[in-house]
């Protein structure tokens, strides 16, 4: 199959997918026994009002005209307004995304940064201490429920020591005294842009728990993926023959061996990343962050479902993207692996 | 053959699960008895499970356990009487741990149970069938593998009022497709093998030949990722739980009560949240253990590696 039709056919599949997830999803939230207006208007409404209401969202089409309709405003990037607080949603999105996004992207980042060296040097010490204490760090790793070490890490850090903050993302002081200029929404990029280095600093320190927690689970995984394709591609016969030559050890491992070893793990980062999306969930509730997480279990609580529709159309959007994006990556760097 | 019987000394593991995996050489059975920490695992796992159902004659507390209040006894610290402690409503926590045992493991069994046999019965009929029938079977299974599927349960469990068999429902809905890739990946691949072929050519009807052939002979990859998955169930559950869309008080569950030790964390009571999360993390270490050992001895590029 060539390269176009390869690419053309993931698109249809990935499309076919997120039409699917749309689907899903709105009839959920359309055949809820509750009365979308009631929700809307609030419990005390006149019939009037709700009757305002059913015209002002309207109710009364058909569902299939209902959810046409709703497919042609998302695909306009109109997503909506929240029946809480009557905001526009994609409004409300682009202030809790970044927040969202700075405690995915910088444990997607602890993943790399540490998975992939300890799962190499893990592979190279392999059935040695070292090995053994890393697959059982590691196996730890993936089977600590986030939201119980995000409670242990806040008694000892918070409650004990007194070193880091509770929650939050900004200190009371600094958000009435040296506010961040938002820029990207990131507030290490914006601080740091705006030389706010007391605010810098002050967000690092709310970053680090929430980080921890969320990174855990990715960093175990990848270390162990790193550390079993390493092995895999340590018995091929490149690698004898690289030995056999005389290269040094460590440019063998780090040279020969690891780029052909991080193919496996290209995809399990793709699947990290996503976990970290919803995984931030937990975290941002238990942290008081103010991201994506914290917005859709609000609205779960509020039974607020057009936020709830966008938040999961938007994060299976992003889910179907970055495996789109990790099988090209693959079938660009490895030859060996057959369009389909 | 000699090497077809799993000799009497071959270790709990060996004896409990090697029939259960269809394992036979004495090698595997081997590699499986010398790792202590899988064994533990399996130990630390049954000993759970029988006091979770034993729960009622193991505590004096049963019921406190069920959830009977004990306001004069209002945040003991952990001491003689009370090993745990006692919680906001003076419960015993240790009693709370064991109630709260049935409630999770239960809820974990009954998600990989009803995933599994989803999961499997459409993967076997479709690799086997293949044809249009696969496409869509494929298809809806890629549609629910790119839910998120934390937030798919959240939804689902919140807009059938949250419960446990809801809770248990919606979790299984994420599950299921993970069984069908697999046996749909191993269904094909014994469609092509000579005795499946035999059975066909003798006129054996198709799902009879799935029911008596392909199904049995596909259910050791499955069964690895079920102990792998039981693990992840019990997370997920008690996360759902921890958000308020899972198990309702006064039921007893490791992560709702997770979830009300939270509240008390700033005021220094540390006990609330630590003992009933401990045994998330430990069960889960268990089966995650146990999986990753069955896996290996399954698995010979694993076990060399």
């Amino acid at each position: 199959m060539s390269v176009l039709a390869f690419i053309a056919r993931r698109l249809a599949l990935a499309l076919l997918v997120i039409v699917g997830v749309i689907t899903i999803t709105f009839t959920v939230s359309n055949v809820v026994p509750n009365d979308p207006a009631q929700l809307y208007a609030g419990a005390r409404a006149r019939p009037e009002q709700l009757e305002a209401v059913r015209e002002h969202l309207r109710l009364e089409d058909p569902l299939p005209r209902q959810f046409i309709r709703y497919i042609g405003n998302v695909l306009r990037g109109d997503l909506g307004e929240s029946f809480k607080t009557r905001r526009a949603i994609s409004q409300d999105l682009r202030t809790f995304f970044p927040a969202t996004m700075e405690l995915v992207l910088l444990a997607t980042l602890l993943a790399l940064t540490i998975g992939i060296p300890v799962g190499v040097v893990s592979a190279s010490q392999r059935g040695r201490m070292l090995d053994s204490i890393a697959r059982v760090v590691t196996i730890a790793g993936v089977s600590i429920p986030s939201f119980w070490l995000a409670i242990l890490l806040q008694l000892l850090f918070f409650s004990a020591l007194g070193w880091l903050p509770l929650s939050g993302r900004l200190s009371r002081e600094i958000m009435l005294g040296q506010p961040i200029d938002p820029v990207t929404g990131f507030y290490l990029i914006d601080a740091a842009v705006t030389a706010n280095w007391a605010a810098w600093r002050d967000a690092l320190a709310h970053l680090v728990l929430p980080v921890v927690v969320l990174a855990t689970y990715p960093v175990s995984l990848v270390t162990r993926m790193t550390r079993a394709s390493t092995i895999e591609v340590l018995g091929e016969p490149y690698i004898r023959t690289a030995r056999a030559a005389g290269l040094p050890p460590h440019r063998v491992l780090f040279g020969r061996a690891l780029k052909n070893a991080l193919l496996p793990v290209l995809t399990v980062l793709g699947l990290t990343f996503a976990y970290s999306i919803t995984g931030a969930v937990l975290v941002e509730v238990i942290f008081a962050w103010p991201g994506v997480g914290k917005y859709v279990t609000d609205a779960i609580i509020a039974t607020d479902f057009p936020v709830i529709l966008a938040v999961t159309l938007i994060v299976t959007v992003i889910y179907v993207l970055i495996n789109l994006v990790v099988d090209l990556l693959q079938a660009a760097v490895d030859p060996r692996i057959e369009l389909r | 053959m000699l090497e077809d019987r799993i000799p009497p000394s071959t270790g709990l593991l060996g004896r409990l699960f090697g029939p259960l995996l269809g394992l036979r050489s004495h090698r595997t059975v081997r590699t499986f008895r010398r790792d202590r920490l899988a064994t533990a695992s399996l130990i630390f796992l049954l000993l759970v499970i029988l006091a979770s159902v034993a729960a009622p004659w193991l505590t004096p507390y049963a019921d406190q356990g069920a959830g009977e209040p004990n306001i004069l006894e209002k945040f003991s610290p952990p001491g003689l009487s009370h090993p745990f402690g006692t919680d906001q409503l003076g419960r015993d926590i240790l009693a709370r741990v064991l109630y709260g045992g049935r409630t999770s493991l239960l809820a974990a069994f009954s998600i990989v149970l009803i995933a599994l046999l989803v999961g499997t019965a459409l993967g076997a009929l479709a690799g086997y069938i293949g044809g249009w029938f696969d496409e869509v079977i494929m298809r809806v299974t890629d549609i629910f593998l790119a839910f998120p599927p934390l937030l798919l349960a959240i939804t689902v469990a919140t807009v059938l009022e949250p419960n446990l068999a809801n809770a248990i429902f919606a979790i299984a809905l994420t599950w299921w497709p993970w069984y069908t890739r697999i046996a749909r990946g191993q269904a094909i691949s014994l469609s092509e093998r000579a005795f499946v072929q035999a059975a066909q050519g003798l006129g054996a009807g198709e799902l009879a030949v799935v029911r008596r052939h392909i199904v049995p002979n596909l259910m050791t990859p499955v069964l690895v990722q079920a102990t792998l998955d039981l693990g992840s169930a019990i997370i997920t559950v008690a996360g759902l739980s921890f958000l308020g869309v899972g198990v309702q008080p006064p039921t007893a569950d490791w992560g709702a009560m997770v979830s009300e030790g939270r509240l008390f964390v700033q005021s220094g009571v540390w006990w609330l949240a630590t003992f009933p999360g401990l045994m998330i993390f430990l069960s889960t270490l268990a089966f995650n253990l146990l999986g990753d050992s069955v896996q290996i001895v399954l698995d010979p590029r694993a076990r060399n590696g």
